[in-house]
């Protein structure tokens, strides 16, 4: 057995030891495949396109604890601090699910909002019918590594025809308790036909942990049914040492509906691995995105949409903003197959780079193997513009204020999408700090 | 208040400004003339501070200091103003915030209290009923999907909000309708005062009926080759600008000639 065969079923074993309440049979399956799959591939090297600019080999391979940071009993007052109050809420602490959802009192019939052990010790037949079935999920190592050891997650299921009026939030929180250890994440979010289904996904390090190492790895799978429509909002404020490693595959059936927003604001090395695969016709995917690094961080935003079948569309839009010696990068596949025909598909990514050491690297990826189709994309990497500097200078702004002011303007365009005023005004707060500036109000 | 001497501006290796001389006093208006491109927006964004010029000669001093000292955002402290040709769009700042922002920047300099959120969108307020503008537009980005007379309005406001010495208005009239240039003007005119002096380029003299300069000045080829008071402005409107000829484009007959 390899090095990391051992140490995979080492953790594996320990799981199952754990004393966790027992899980049905075909999930222990399912999750020996995913092991299997990952230990015959290997970890991730930057020898693969995929992981070029980002290498989490050494980082997977230096023996972070694997076992599970000790869970809280209670909710702690901070967790649920930034939350939205109105919406429907799961905390996680370390990985542990934290009680039942809160605000989930009235739910219509049918709904579920609770931890992915929960819906194991059910036995939902959705999860049977869903979990870990995506294959193009399944490819992804640090996935198929969620899928093998992950202990929780979120578990949400929308019956056909219902229309969540308050959306979902999954609170992810890491405490000093996760130091040095990884933390797993496993979830599926289910919308059946014609329902509606807006889920925030929100990372972050509790207050007094803004500096701990740790590592998140979470897997986030998304099934939108025929006509249902789906909103998924990541938004990722780890700590300044943490790596955050971050999962979301959808499958798309006819006439759905798919929108995609990453917010990255935090953590040391970001990788994200964003897909969505437009199964029927008439799918419409939109997939944003937003990444503001510093110091010496490192972002990697890797997105492919899968135009499978005819007459969908998608669009995307992903901005950087670099400074310090950071680096991000933005891989955006699009990907149409022949029988795609009648595609729509626009994809653009815009990096700012405010400072000489912080670097870019933009790779539009499109493989269009249909003719009738309409595909455009554009990459821009650039300083901010002259013109704007001097007219605000003009009027008495000095220019640090006045660079800080363009900045903000580059990064608000995707903020303002997010349409929950109070997490649309943490977002702006969070950038805004970072840029010195007070006293703006979004739009 | 203003004295350009001798001011010389290059845009890389090509001379544009060819050894300004002007001089305006407190409370002055003086209008600027000239055909396309003999260098009316240079001389305005020279003396704002652009960067994208170099001054290669010359100097301009500005109520007692050395203007080329100073930066861009200094000189507008100091009280100069440039109502831009061209306002710039800022997508997704939006005009109140912009404008406070501009308002306590300079006010801080003067020594004065930031004004509160409140106080100053009364003056605001105020500002803007002089300019018959709707108050929505606060609301919205700085100049985005502004209509050019919107944008030149705007401009307009920054000037009254921000009570400059010296207002360079670069085209104000450019773009707008009669109703909206005789608003812009009464906007102008309230301002004007014993010390305020103002430095207008138009290409029209109907602004001119509007707000009535004491001096009128006509710039060809990168100087100042005529000078006089708005009856130049007059004969310009009649005559346009071929009698007067740009001394180094002058043929020795057309300098004899004219001897
Ligand atoms: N950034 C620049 N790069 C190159 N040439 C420039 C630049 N700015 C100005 N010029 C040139 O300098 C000359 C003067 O331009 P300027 O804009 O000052 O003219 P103007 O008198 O304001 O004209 P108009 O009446 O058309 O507004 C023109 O020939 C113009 O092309
Ligand atoms: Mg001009």
């Amino acid at each position: 057995m390899t090095e990391l065969a051992q140490q995979l079923r080492a953790e594996r074993a320990a799981l199952s030891s754990a004393g966790d309440p027992p899980v049905p049979g075909w999930w222990e399956e399912r999750r020996e495949q995913a092991l299997a799959t990952l230990i015959a591939r290997g970890w991730p090297t930057s020898a693969e396109e995929d992981w070029k600019y980002t290498n989490v080999a050494p980082l997977l391979q230096r023996g972070l604890a694997r076992a599970p940071a000790p869970p809280l009993t209670t909710p702690p007052a901070w967790a649920t601090r930034d939350g939205l109050p109105e919406a429907i809420t799961l905390v996680f602490v370390d990985g542990h699910c934290l009680g039942p959802a809160s605000g989930a009192a009235d739910l219509p019939n049918g709904v579920r909002v609770c931890s992915l052990r929960q819906a194991l010790a059910e036995d939902h037949p959705a999860l049977r019918a869903q979990l870990a079935q995506q294959p193009a999920l399944a490819a992804q190592p640090l996935a198929a590594w969620s899928t093998a050891l992950a202990r929780d997650g979120a578990f949400v299921y929308l019956p056909q025809g219902v229309v969540l009026a308050r959306p979902v939030q999954l609170l992810c929180l890491t405490t000093r308790g996760a130091a040095e250890r990884v933390v797993q994440l496993r979830s599926l979010l289910i919308a059946e036909p014609t329902s509606e289904l807006a889920v925030i996904e929100s990372h972050a390090a509790a207050p007094d942990a803004a500096d701990v190492a740790c590592l998140v790895n979470s897997a986030t799978e998304l099934v939108v049914g025929a006509n249902a429509s789906v909103a998924h909002y990541l938004l990722q404020r780890a700590g300044q040492a943490a790596t955050q490693l971050a999962t979301v595959q959808a499958t798309q059936h006819a006439d759905s509906r798919l929108t995609s927003l990453t917010c990255v604001l935090g953590g040391a090395l970001v990788r994200n691995t964003i897909g969505t695969r437009l199964a029927a016709p008439g799918a419409q995917s939109t997939l944003d995105g937003l990444f503001f690094a510093g110091g010496r961080q490192h972002v990697d935003n890797h997105t492919t949409i899968d135009h499978e079948q005819p007459r969908c569309a998608s669009s995307e839009c992903y901005k950087g903003i670099l400074d310090g010696a950071a680096t991000g990068v933005f891989n955006g596949k699009v990907l149409v197959r022949p029988q795609a025909q009648q595609t729509d598909a626009r994809q653009s990514n815009h990096n700012l780079l405010l400072s000489a050491t912080a670097t870019v690297n933009s790779k539009p990826q499109l493989e269009i193997f249909a003719d009738d189709v309409k595909c455009s994309h554009g990459a821009t990497i650039g300083q901010l513009d002259a013109e704007a500097l001097f007219y605000l200078r003009a009027r008495g702004i000095d220019e640090g204020a006045a660079r800080s002011l363009l900045t903000w303007a580059f990064a608000s365009e995707v903020i303002e999408r997010v349409p929950f005023a109070a997490l649309r005004r943490q977002l702006a707060s969070t950038v805004q700090q970072r840029l010195g500036l007070s006293g703006l109000t979004t739009t | 208040m203003l004295e350009i001497s001798g001011l010389q501006a290059a845009i890389g290796e090509q001379p544009i400004l060819r050894g300004i001389d002007l001089k305006i006093g407190p409370g002055e208006v003086h209008a600027i003339m000239g055909p396309n491109g003999s260098g009316k927006t240079t001389l305005a964004q020279v003396l704002a501070g652009r960067e994208d010029y170099d001054v290669t000669g010359g100097s301009v001093t500005f109520a007692g200091r050395d203007l080329l000292a100073l930066n861009v955002e200094q000189r507008a402290r100091e009280g100069l103003f440039l109502a831009f040709q061209y306002p710039v769009a800022l997508p997704g700042v939006t005009s109140s915030y912009f404008l406070r922002t501009a308002v306590n920047a300079v006010r801080a300099h003067r020594g004065q209290d930031e004004l509160s959120g409140k106080a100053f969108l009364e003056l605001c307020r105020q500002r803007m009923e002089l300019l018959q503008m709707k108050p929505e537009l606060l609301q919205r980005a700085v100049n985005d999907g502004f209509s050019g007379g919107e944008k030149k309005r705007h401009e307009i406001l920054q000037l009254a909000l921000l009570e400059p010495r010296l207002a360079l208005l670069d085209e104000t009239d450019s773009g707008l309708d009669i109703d909206a240039l005789q608003t812009v003007a009464r906007g102008v005119n309230a301002l004007r005062d014993a010390q305020r002096s103002f430095l207008m380029i138009t290409h029209y003299q109907r602004l001119l009926d509007y707000i009535v300069p004491d001096y009128v000045h006509v710039l060809v080829g990168g100087r100042i080759v005529k000078s006089g008071d708005k009856e130049l402005a007059l004969h310009l409107e009649e005559h346009g600008y071929g009698w007067i000829v740009a001394p180094e484009t002058a043929t020795p007959a057309a300098a004899a000639a004219r001897a």
